[in-house]
């Protein structure tokens, strides 16, 4: 009986929801799958936000509001304003220090 | 019993899956790695702007070249590391990395225009000026040997013109002698730089723009007075637009990105070099306004849209050109005080 509860809580489909990604045990994993999560609403901050504020360190957040800014300035930027540790603050400023970075790119 | 076991059951599968709400480190060490790329590329963009600062070229080349290829982040890196050579007076490690920018490659010459530091810098009354800075252009045509013309030939013009501004600006002295030494080449940006000197050392109420040639022949003594001190060597620099029905005619960079029109006869562009140097110092449109009476007609049009972008009331000034005869002078007009107008929208 253990042993079936033991298979059932390691196994299961791909994480669909933040409390999938929640669930994973590694921690890379774990903010992996809360990148790809997020990153399917790069156009909508509003729901960026929300997911955001089910992480429940202020480490995974801004790791996760950094990941969004590096792969896509102009669009996930404005989540780097956000940023709420010293570490995140400086990278951001990596991004909103230089506003070439947050218009698209000439060519 | 089963109660138990499930709840046994559910804390083991915890364990064992690792489950833990441990957070990530958003901190790198100094080599930059790490399991998060966004993290390591961001480290060594830093990086190399860093080395930049210390004037460290290998360092910045091995932290820009494990940045990926072909990718924002390499051509950010390069601008960076560009930006950061200039700041601390290493040209040539700036060129050879603004050049591998990529769609931040303009944007980088010009910040390395900027921040162009000239060791020695020659002093206006040093005939020797035209050779250092001759030997200048020369070194930044070899360092962007093979960078697209359009990029070499920005990046020589904003720079050259740069460093005349660096010769004469703020120097105190208005002497002809490097001017008449330039090559020939360089005369257009070392015109536009004495201007400015003549100008700014005469001061108000002068009339640089009548006084100008004999200074330059040097028939007049030259003007001097106080060096200005470097932090105070800005002005006005947002030029007025170019209207489409004069994009062929022969423009020169001035200062921080701005352009005026240049002519082929020496004693004409002396005059638009003039009216730039009046524009940069934030001279009313009175100082233009006599000038845009000028039979030579990119005089008179320079004059127009200097008169235009700077007046107190530019829809007054406007309206005479907006009707007049030639419509490559409305189209100064009209083009200046459109932006005119929307600046006054934005201020509002």
């Amino acid at each position: 009986m253990i042993a079936l509860l033991l298979a059932l809580a390691c196994t299961s489909g791909p994480p669909e929801t933040m409390a999938d990604c929640a669930a994973l045990g590694d921690i890379t994993e774990r903010e992996d799958c809360r990148l790809a999560l997020v990153a399917e609403h790069l156009d909508d901050p509003a729901a960026m936000r929300a997911m955001l504020a089910v992480i429940p360190t202020p480490e995974s957040r801004d790791l996760l509001r950094i990941r969004l800014t590096v792969q896509d300035p102009v669009r996930a930027a404005p989540l780097c304003k956000d940023a709420e540790t010293a570490p995140a603050q400086q990278r951001c400023s990596q991004v909103l220090g230089r506003p070439h970075l947050r218009s698209p790119r000439p060519e | 019993m089963s109660a138990l076991v499930l709840l046994v059951g559910l804390l083991a599968g915890g364990l064992a899956c690792g489950v833990s709400d441990a957070p990530p480190d958003l901190t790198l060490s100094g080599d930059c790695e790490g399991p998060y790329p966004e993290l390591v590329v961001t480290c060594r963009v830093q990086a190399a702007a860093d080395a930049g600062r210390r004037g460290d070229p290998g360092a910045a080349e091995a932290a820009c070249e494990q940045v990926p290829e072909g990718t924002l982040w390499r051509e950010e890196c390069h601008f960076r590391a560009g930006e950061s050579f200039a700041q601390a007076g290493a040209l040539m490690p700036a060129l050879s990395h603004c050049r591998r920018a990529g769609a931040y490659a303009r944007n980088c010459l010009t910040h390395a225009a900027w921040n162009l530091k000239l060791s020695p810098t020659p002093s206006p009354d040093d005939p020797g000026a035209g050779v250092q800075l001759a030997a200048l252009d020369a070194a930044i045509a070899e360092q962007l040997a093979g960078a697209p013309p359009s990029l070499m030939g920005a990046a020589r013009e904003e720079l050259i013109s740069r460093a005349w501004f660096l010769v004469y600006f703020g120097s105190g002295s208005a002497d002809p002698a490097a001017v008449n030494a330039a090559p020939p080449a360089q005369l257009p940006y070392a015109r536009t730089a004495f201007a400015l000197e003549a100008a700014r050392l005469l001061g108000r109420g002068s009339r640089p723009l009548e006084q100008l040639p004999a200074l330059l022949a040097g028939d007049t003594p030259a003007p001097t007075g106080a060096p200005l001190p470097v932090e105070h060597r800005v002005g006005r620099h947002s030029p007025p637009p170019i209207p489409p029905e004069a994009r062929e005619r022969t423009m020169v960079v001035t200062f921080g990105g701005s352009k005026r029109l240049s002519s082929p006869d020496a004693d004409e562009d002396l005059y638009l070099a003039g009216l730039a140097a009046l524009f940069f110092l934030d001279a009313r449109e009175g100082a233009f306004l006599p000038s845009t009476e000028d039979e030579r007609v990119l005089v008179r049009d320079q004059a127009i849209a200097y008169a235009v972008a700077v007046a107190r009331e530019p829809d007054t000034v406007a309206e005479p050109f907006l009707s007049h005869m030639d419509p490559v002078a409305r189209a100064y007009a009209r083009e200046a005080l459109k932006v005119r107008r929307d600046q006054d929208r934005r201020r509002k």
